[in-house]
């Protein structure tokens, strides 16, 4: 890698620190302004507190101090990975969240596989004829596909295809009351996933169509296209060499935004496909009002999200090396 | 103003080319003619308990009923009012946030540009349904509550696209023309560039609406929802333990809510369109 791409990578690497801070005060800050006792809050509404474990708790937050070393604390803990102990589930909230982890990712990587390379393919089939029969017809799916509700295309696969037909296992992520090994194992999950991944691949595959095709017309106007073409190259290379490859820039950023919404969609998903992953636990944690866990699961999930656009910003710098230069 | 008319005549000529956008404008415009009318279609409170449970669609109960007796129909309609209210004002607090950050960052630059864009990508960091999430778990899930939520948190976008509007709208000369006449600068910002930088805004609003429906529908479905109103996402909630019980609970709230949100993603599109001709011409 060249010297300008390493000095790139740290100063977008620098420029995150500040908003991973500002995640964790705004965190701090919202379970510090809700009305209520913190001290309830941060135990949990649905765990009776005796006094000893009240006491305990509240100098653990150490409300008596003033609130700016309140905040140093917890700025302290959170970036030695400690993020509180859920006494709804009785263990360290870090724990929890790295329990779930794989489910989730599972999940999230097959549904953005498939979605991304259909995804595009549609996208460039889409921006061949603009405004034709074929570009219309998958212009106005792809806006059908990203106007429902996530969840609610989850309800009418589990109606249709679990429910209606019986086709698939309509919740949970292996069968219960059955102890399978080795390969019935993982077609046993496999089954379970495809529901759940064909939900979220719906919804990406048709952002990732709108978003390929608008990048191509944008791309396919450029001059080197018309260069290319009156060289007398083959359609095929044109579209795919040259008209691709550069219209895949602006689509490789979106991938990195769609990671978030994606993120922030596994707990509708999840909930509906009682999947056991980040956001089953983020919806059992609202549910009861175990805000330990809820603080818990806004940092990680954001600082996932942050990442993840460090990693898009590498990328695009690395396939286009104009960018750390500027 | 007459020139305004001329404009707007113009507009439309463009827009209705669009069939899809006019479907999407027919479409939004029924959902709302339902959601006035709501009370008088539907005269029984979508709360009312009645003896049949998960009653099939019939003729007294057009959509079924749910686990308690309740009236589909009646929750449908009346649902709309919630969703839509809550889509229209969420988009307005956003838009009017959006437009005051994008106007000032674009307007001064430098620094207060600097601080406000940092600001801005911050808020596009937090992914939006989880931190409403967390928000509305914190401070009760009141109607007020969670539209003042959404619209809070949805502005980046708006704040991003008038900023890019100013900065190039002020170099223009009947802004220096303005400056030249001894023009404050919040005259200059609100009376001569504003207008100009509105309509791209406007665009961006339909889809504001749409997205806060979704994630109104997203929040109920999660159980925060306002106890003492009926929404969409209320009545998913509920399909959702019932899906074995009746396909119904689930299908006819679910249609509505996808029919307002496509019909708002065409209207913005055509909107896009009508504003951008020249992307269609070629």
């Amino acid at each position: 890698m060249p010297r300008e791409l390493w000095g790139y990578i740290a100063k977008r690497a620098l420029e995150a620190i500040p908003l991973f801070f500002f995640i964790i005060i705004v965190s701090f800050t919202l379970v510090h302004l809700a009305p209520g006792d913190p001290v309830v809050r941060m135990i949990g509404e649905g765990v009776s507190i005796s006094p000893e474990l009240y006491n305990k708790v509240r100098a653990e937050m150490g409300l008596d101090r003033p609130i700016y070393e309140q905040l140093l604390a917890y700025l302290q803990k959170v970036i030695q990975g400690d993020l509180g102990f859920s006494y709804f589930y009785n263990q360290p909230v870090a724990n929890l969240i790295a329990e779930r982890l794989l489910a989730t990712l599972l999940l999230m990587f097959t549904a953005m596989s498939i979605s991304s390379v259909i995804g595009i393919l549609l996208g460039v089939v889409s921006s061949q004829k603009p405004y034709s029969k074929t570009d219309n017809f998958f212009t106005t799916l792809s806006l059908v596909g990203y106007s429902l509700p996530l969840f609610w295309t989850g309800q009418i696969f589990i109606l249709v295809f679990a429910i209606g037909l019986g086709l698939l296992p309509a919740q949970g992520f292996v069968s219960l009351r059955t102890t399978l090994f080795g390969f019935d194992y993982v077609i046993d999950v496999l089954s379970h996933l495809v529901l759940p991944a064909s939900t979220y691949a719906l919804y990406s595959l048709a952002l990732m169509t709108r978003l390929t095709r608008a990048s191509m017309l944008e791309t396919l106007r450029k001059d080197f296209i018309l260069t290319a073409r009156s060289k007398g190259l083959a359609d095929r290379t044109v579209i795919f060499r040259h008209g691709l490859r550069n219209a895949l820039l602006p689509v490789v950023t979106i991938m990195g935004i769609n990671f978030g919404f994606m993120l922030a969609g596994s707990v509708l998903v999840e909930t509906v496909f009682s999947w056991p992953g980040l956001g089953r636990l983020l919806y059992d944690a609202i549910t009861g009002r175990d805000y330990t866990t809820v603080m818990g699961m806004l940092i990680i999930i954001s600082t996932m999200v942050i990442i993840s656009n460090l990693i898009v910003d590498i990328a695009y710098a690395y396939i286009d090396p104009r960018i750390s230069h500027r | 103003m007459e020139s305004y008319t001329k404009n707007l005549k113009q507009f439309w000529s463009l827009y209705k080319r669009n069939h899809a956008a006019v479907i999407g404008l027919l479409l939004v415009l029924f959902y709302v003619a339902v959601a006035a009318a709501a009370p008088i279609l539907a005269p029984i409170d979508p709360f009312t308990t009645g003896p049949s449970s998960f009653a099939p669609p019939s003729d007294q109960f057009p959509m079924g009923t749910d686990d308690l007796g309740r009236d589909i129909y009646s929750g449908v309609l009346h649902g709309a009012r919630i969703s839509l209210s809550i889509g229209f004002i969420a988009a307005t607090i956003s838009y009017l946030v959006g437009v005051i950050v994008g106007a000032f960052s674009g307007y001064y630059g430098g620094k207060v540009d600097d601080i406000l864009m940092r600001i801005t990508e911050a808020f596009q960091v937090i992914p939006v349904l989880v931190l409403a999430l967390v928000i509305i778990t914190l401070f009760q899930p009141t109607l007020w509550n969670i539209a003042f939520t959404i619209g809070i948190l949805a502005w980046p976008g708006t704040a991003r696209l008038v900023r890019a509007e100013f900065l190039s709208l002020k170099q223009q000369e009947f802004v220096e023309a303005a400056r030249s006449i001894g023009y404050s600068n919040m005259k200059i910002v609100f009376q001569e560039i504003l207008p100009n930088a509105i309509p791209p805004a406007i665009v961006n609003t339909s889809l504001q609406v749409a997205n806060a429906i979704l994630l109104e529908a997203g929040l109920g479905f999660l159980g925060l929802s306002d106890p003492n109103v009926m929404s969409w996402g209320f009545l998913l909630r509920n399909a959702q333990r019932f899906l074995r019980h009746g396909w119904w609970l689930s299908v006819f709230p679910g249609v509505s809510i996808s029919l307002v949100v496509i019909g708002l993603n065409l209207v913005g599109d055509g909107l896009n369109d009508a504003l951008n001709p020249r992307l269609k011409q070629r």
